[in-house]
Formats: structure tokens, sequence, C-alpha cells
């Protein structure tokens, strides 16, 4: 049921019941289940994991399996021309589709839109514009419903405008906000939708495009425009993909092999210097591959480097400040590979990696006894977004996590373990829990409630100052590239300030 | 409160009946005075004016800057509540009652007690209604609306004095007398400020951010007043005179500290993040001075306060009710 409260403790007994049928219910699809596993392990302790479930299901309604994409920007004209096909089945219980495209929910963006071969009519034959109870973000709900025994193909045509100005075309993720690609494309913008992504990139006109992107990205060459392919080569969530289209003249490239990993990072010509920044990884990549596993991303890293601001990290990229760089990097590990399982939970991916980069060292100290919160019950599952208190009260938990191991060098092996095991399975915050009973035996299950589900707060601290990070990468050029296209920066000009 | 004012007026002039003026005979005799006096703590003031001065400046100054530097692709109304603006205490009331004894024909002398209590609510309430079309934004583009708000901040300061003090009549006229008065004494004080701040964000497809935050200080400490006035007196009946008086009157209490709670809480169009509460039972009051730094300039400010982030300052609070002073009494001779 949508808008239904998730219960952690002390379920009624109908609660036992539904769980139970549910998950005969689960096993007896002939599709597997999203999580079967950790379902059946979540019931003997956590019975609301079925709910989540449910919600979840009800919520999302369906399960991605491809996404083929073909994007051509036009610089000149400041557009996006997409074609989008998506294969999917519908989620257990579930007959009527829906599907995240932000544009197609702000006005109508849409042309064509023709559903398992047929052609219908937009919007009012198509889709209507749905709220989802507990999210802040809207959805295209089919008008029709579906065999829910069978794949279907949804093949989408549109049209988006982008701002004019300086010719650039890039994913701008933001996961603390919780917006993800389907600004440029139908998803699900939910992490635990993982999905097998194709996006055929294409730019219109004479001048020379450079092209980053999530995995492989091969130049596929084109009499009409300049075509990348960009293929992650496995299932990956739809918020995780990069891609960044950059005129080639404005832009430098340095490529390269650190450690066994293909490495590429780019950066605006006359903005952020390379060099030091691919000193940094020479000595941050041997690290986490010693200290957490092989890189998880075969086709290496590409990185963009911005002069300021923050930094979003995406599976095998990174668009990033070369002060937020080690931060973003890490996340290949927590975040692009081991991935949470709703937005909420990505507290952790947010937490372990400020501890194991030592982002804010004043807070490298164990929670104070009795801290509660609601840093992940504050917001629904299906909701977008995580809590800004991942970056502090999250790393001080995770350092209780690290002391009650012995030290920093067993926490560490502990995440290298987590990862080895359980990345790209979306898993969520008392599945961590649970993995940390299993490795070591400590049951944090009580604590872990108390942490992140049972919050009223009292807690005797302040408010976390916002900090860089959390700020969005700023793809601003440097003002001689801007001067190239008779553009001038339209923000106060002075560095080391705010906008 | 008007009731007893009268009565107090009554029972003046119902003694007042009686024959002999005070400043003719040795005797004794009461006094009453009210006053109003100008009054700026600055450092008591400083953190409304540091938040009236902050919002203007991260907000109107920063949209004004980014509208100047867009040419037309960033624009921004204000839309301001009338009589919008955090203020500070200027002006207060003292009153003193004394008692006195005359020791010759032209010197008295007396003990009594001066209350000076002041308040002052003030709101303030700011609409920012943005338009964001720039190409270099780093979010996209759109408009926005912020809603910025300080409902009814509250400053108060009360202090109680006892005095010891001398009346020298210099000029002994029918009709009038004119000379000069002279008081000291401990101040005890006490003060408060409650800050409340709602501050909200909406995006243009919906989103929307929303804090509130709020911060009630109070303080106790003790001083030294010190007050020096001209006086005329005007004899009304043969024991009741008029007493009017003009001079200065210092007032400052230092070390302060007292009770203190703070409360924030967070929501956006996702989540209710549970609030955050703190008390603390004896901040000391202190002085900050900070520095806004902003792509459009530089801010300099002063925070006060007694929160556990004011123990990081390093600058002396001074509860200064220091100012020129007007006073009107009656003086009854028993």
């Amino acid at each position: 049921m949508m808008g239904t409260r998730i219960r952690l403790a002390g379920a009624p007994v109908f609660a036992w019941v539904r769980t139970a049928w549910l998950g005969l219910l689960l096993l007896s699809c002939s599709r597997a289940p999203d999580f079967p596993s950790r379902a059946e392990a979540w019931e003997n302790d956590y019975p609301s994991y079925a709910d989540e479930q449910e919600l979840l299901n009800d919520a999302f309604r369906i399960d991605i399996a491809a996404i083929d994409v073909t994007l051509t920007y036009h610089p000149q004209d400041a557009a996006v021309d997409g074609r989008a096909q998506v294969r999917f089945r519908m989620r257990p219980g579930q007959r009527r589709p829906r599907i995240h495209f932000d544009p197609a929910c702000r006005g109508q963006v849409i042309s064509a839109w023709r559903l398992d071969g047929r052609d219908r009519e937009v919007p009012g034959g198509a889709y209507r514009v749905v709220d989802v109870a507990g999210s802040s973000q809207q959805a295209l709900e089919f008008v029709e419903d579906v065999d829910p025994a069978v794949e279907h193909e949804l093949v989408i045509s549109y049209r988006l405008v982008l701002p004019g100005g300086y010719p650039r075309f890039t994913s701008q993720v933001h996961d603390l906000k919780g917006s993800g690609n389907e600004e440029w494309f139908p998803t699900l913008n939910t992490p635990h939708e993982l999905a097998r992504h194709r996006i055929t990139l294409r730019v219109v006109g004479d001048v020379p495009y450079r092209c980053l992107g999530s995995g492989k990205v091969e130049w596929a060459g084109n009499a009409a425009f300049q075509e990348w392919i960009l293929d992650p080569e496995r299932e990956v969530a739809s918020y995780t993909l990069m891609f960044v289209l950059l005129p080639e003249a404005d832009t430098l490239l340095k490529e390269g092999m650190i450690a066994g990993i293909p490495v590429r990072m780019a950066a605006f010509a006359g903005g952020a210097a390379i060099d030091p920044a691919w000193a940094e990884l020479e000595s941050w990549l041997p690290q986490l591959v010693a200290e957490i596993g092989p890189f998880p991303m075969p086709r290496g890293l590409s990185v963009f480097l911005t002069g300021s601001s923050g930094g979003m990290e995406y599976f095998g990229g990174t668009i990033s400040s070369p002060a937020a760089l080690s931060h973003e990097v890490f996340h290949m590990y927590f975040a692009c590979s081991a991935v949470a399982r709703t937005y909420r939970d990505s507290w952790w991916d947010e937490a372990i990696t400020s501890w194991y980069d030592q982002t804010y060292p004043d807070y490298l100290v164990p929670i104070a006894d009795g801290y509660r919160s609601n840093m992940v019950s504050g917001r629904s599952p299906v909701a977008v977004g995580f809590d800004v208190r991942a970056y502090y009260q999250g790393t001080q938990i995770i350092e209780t996590m690290a002391r009650l191991l012995g030290g920093r060098e067993a926490m560490t092996a502990f995440l290298s373990d987590v990862h080895r095991r359980h990345a790209f399975a979306p898993f969520s915050t008392m599945d961590l829990a649970g993995y940390f009973r299993q490795y070591s035996g400590i049951d944090l299950g009580r604590q872990f409630r108390d942490w992140f589900y049972e919050g009223q707060g009292d807690a005797a601290v302040a408010p976390p100052a916002p900090c860089g990070f959390e700020s969005p990468p700023d793809l601003t050029p440097p003002e001689e590239v801007l001067r190239r296209y008779n553009l001038e920066r339209s923000r106060p000009d002075r560095s080391g300030g705010e906008s | 409160m008007k009731k007893r004012i009268a009565l107090v007026m009554l029972l003046f002039l119902a003694a007042g009946l009686a024959p002999a003026a005070r400043n003719r005979q040795r005797g004794w005799f009461i006094a009453g005075a009210a006053a109003f006096s100008l009054l700026a703590p600055g450092d008591l003031n400083a953190r409304a004016l540091a938040q009236q001065a902050l919002t203007d400046f991260t907000y109107r100054a920063g949209y004004e800057a980014q509208q100047g530097a867009a040419a037309g692709a960033f624009t921004y109304v204000l839309q301001e509540a009338e009589g919008s603006g955090l203020k500070g205490i200027s002006g207060g009331f003292p009153f003193a009652m004394r008692i006195g004894r005359v020791l010759g024909p032209r010197v008295a002398v007396f003990a009594g007690l001066q209350y000076l209590g002041r308040r002052r609510t003030s709101t303030l309430d700011q609409d920012y209604l943005v338009s964001d079309r720039r190409f270099d934004q780093v979010t996209p583009p759109g408009d926005y609306r912020v809603e910025i708000a300080y409902p009814d901040y509250f400053l108060s300061a009360r202090a109680w004095m006892p005095q010891l003090g001398v009346t020298v009549d210099l000029l002994q006229k029918e009709n009038w007398t004119a000379g000069v008065s002279l008081a000291a004494g401990p101040m005890f004080a006490a003060m408060r400020i409650i800050e409340a701040q709602h501050l909200r964000r909406t995006e243009a497809d919906g989103y929307w951010t929303e804090s509130r935050t709020l911060y009630d200080m109070k303080g106790k400490g003790v001083g030294a007043a010190v007050e020096a006035m001209a006086r005329l007196a005007l004899p009304l009946l043969p024991r009741l005179s008029l007493d009017l008086a003009a001079g200065y009157a210092l007032r400052i209490g230092s070390r302060f500290s007292g009770p203190g709670a703070y409360e924030y809480h967070y929501r956006d169009a996702n989540a209710a993040r549970d609030p955050v509460r703190y008390y603390w039972e004896d901040g000391e009051w202190q002085t900050r001075r900070l520095e806004a730094r902003r792509l459009w300039g530089d801010l300099a400010y002063t925070l006060s306060g007694n929160d556990p982030a004011a123990a990081a300052g390093n600058g002396k609070f001074r509860l200064d009710l220091s100012g020129w002073q007007l006073a009107l009494g009656l003086a009854l001779a028993l």
C-alpha cells in the first residue's frame, strides 16, 4: 500500500501473515523476484522488508531490462532529439506501468509513443502525469494495463531544449536532491533498478566534440554526425550513468594507465590542472585496489575535472573538482558498484566514502551514546534523495563500527568483503547491519534501528554546516573559453565564494 | 497598572496637604520618578542587526549582483511585508523610588531603587521571486522562490539598580530650586533573545526545502550604574514638589550567563528530518566577529549569544544600558 508507514519492530500478526503470503507469491512467480535471498533472510528478523518491497513495487511498477537511447545533440539549436526504447516487465502484482521522464512531466516534449508496436496518441492516449505518495518525483503512468506475464517495449521520440550559451551536453545527476538521468531519457529513478543501458550520443555540426562517459565509449563515426556509443556492459542504475559532450578544442585530455586501470582525464583548457589530479590518482587508485579490491569497472575511469565546487560520482566516471576527486573516485566502490536499495539507504555510500577518505576529520569519532535519528525512516522508500547527516553522523557511525571491529584496518577489510560479496546487488541499511553481523558476529540490529529509524531527535549536536561536496559540480568553462563564444560569465566574477 | 499609578499620585497629593517642604528644613522625604532614556545596548542589539544585515547581504545583495551580471538572464522581485525589518532596543523608561534625608539647607542624601525594563519585538519578512535563465548555472534553469522570515524577533533587557545618592541645591528661589544629583550603585540585569528563523525555497519543479530554527537565550549578570542629573524642583504644595531632571546614566553589566535552548527542524519535499534540540544551563554570553564571503563581496558582522557556538567567541559581551535621559518625578516631605 503506498504511503504505508514502515514498521521495524512489533509488527502485528497480520503483517507476518502478509509477509508469508508475499513470500509465497514471490516464489511462485515465473520470473525471479528482485531480492529473493535477502528477502528470505530479512523476514527472520525484520518483517517490514517485505512491506517495503511491496511499496516499491506499487510505486515503481516495472522492472526494466534494457534502455536503448539515441540522443542527437544540436549545438546550434541548443536542443536534443531523443529516441528511447525501453524493454520492461511488470513487477509482481502490477499491471499498469509507470516510468520517470521529468521533461514530459513538465510539458509536452514527447512526439511519438509506441507501446508493443502500437502507436498511441500523446499525451492523452499514452500516459498521464501522476504524483507518487511519499516522493516529490512525478511519473508518467500509462493509460492502459499491460500483460504482467510478458516483456513489453516502449519506444518514444522527443525533443529537449537545453539552456542556450555554451554548447555542452552532459549528465547532471544530483543524488542529494535525488534527480538523475530521467532528465534525458525515460527510466526509473531508483538505485535498485539496475538495467542494461546503451546510449548513442550524436553531435550535429562540424565542430569536433569530445565524449567521456561510463563504461565502454566507442567512436561509431558517421557521415552525418559525430557518434559515440556508450555501453556500461552490465546492468547499472540509471542515475549512475555519465556522459560528457564538449567541444574538443575547449578541452585537454590525458589518457593512460594507473595501477592497470585505464584512466581518461579531461578538463577545460585554462581550467583545472590535470597533472596534479593525475598524480593524486597515481597514489589513490593503487591504495583502493590494494585495500578494497579490483577496480569495479573493467573499462576504467573517466574524469572530467571542473574548476570549483563539488563533484558527482558515476559508474566508471566522475565530474568533479580536484578537491572532491578522491572522494568521488572511492564512490566507484560504494555507490556505483555496491549500490543502495533505495535512495534513503544511500546514506551508507556517502558515510563509508567520507569515513574512508576522511573527508571530515572532525567526524572521525564514534557516534554519541544514545544517538537516535530518522536518517533513513525520515523519508519514504520511494522518495528521492538522502539525508545530509550521512556525511557527518553517518561517518561517526562507520567509525563506531570500525572501533567495534578493532580499528581502521579491520573496517577496511570488512568493506572489502562487503564489496566483493554484494557489488551490483542493491542492499539496504538493515542489510548492511546483517552483513556486519555475518562478518563479525556483532549484532548491531538494535543500534541500527536507533541510529536510522527511531529518531525523534534529542541529539545534543548542532546541525552540520553545509560542505562543498554536497554541491553539484560547476561545469562553467573558464573565461578564456567563454570568450571564444562571445560569452561572459554571468555571475559576479570573484573566485573563492559561493554562488 | 494605571490604577496603581493613580493611587500613588493620590497618595502624594494627600500627603502634600501637610505643611513644610523638604528643602526648607531637616527631615525625611520620599520621591518617585519616571524617565525616558535613550538606550543602545550594542552587544545585545548586534545579533538582530546582524541577522538583518546577513539576510540583506545574502539575498538582496546577492540577487542584485547576479542580476547586474547576467544581462536580463537573471531577474528577481522582492516582496517585503510592510514594516519588515529587525530592530534593536533604542529607548527605555526607567522608574525610581527613593527615600532620603535632608542634611542641610542645600544637601540631601537618599537611597533608592531604580528599575529599567525594555522589550522590543520586530519582524523580518522577505519573499524573493527569482527567474534564472543563465546558460552557465549549476542547477537546471527555472524560476524559484525564496521566503525568509524572522517572525517576532524578541529582545529584552531588565535591570534593577539599588542606589545611594546625594542632591545638592545650587540655586534656591522662592518658586523653584535648581541643583544636581549623583547616584551610584550596583546593577542586577537580565536579558533574553528569542530568535526564530523560517527559510523556504521552492524550485520550479515544485521541489522545496524548508528549515525552522529557534534560539532562546537568557542571561543574568551584574554591573554598575552611575547617574548624574541636573534637576529643577518646583514646589506644588507645601510638602510636595515636582522634580524635573536631565542627565546621563551609565549602566554597564558584564559576565552574563544563563540558560538557552536551540531547535532546528528541516524538511524537504521528500523527507522530514527529526528535529534537533539542545539545551544549556549556564552559557556565557560572548560576541563573535564573523565574516561572510560571497562572490559579490564580504560582510563583517557580530553575533552575540550564549549558545555553545558562542563559546568559541572571544569578544566580551557587555550589556550597556547607558544613555541620556529625561526624568519627571514627585518628592514628598514626610
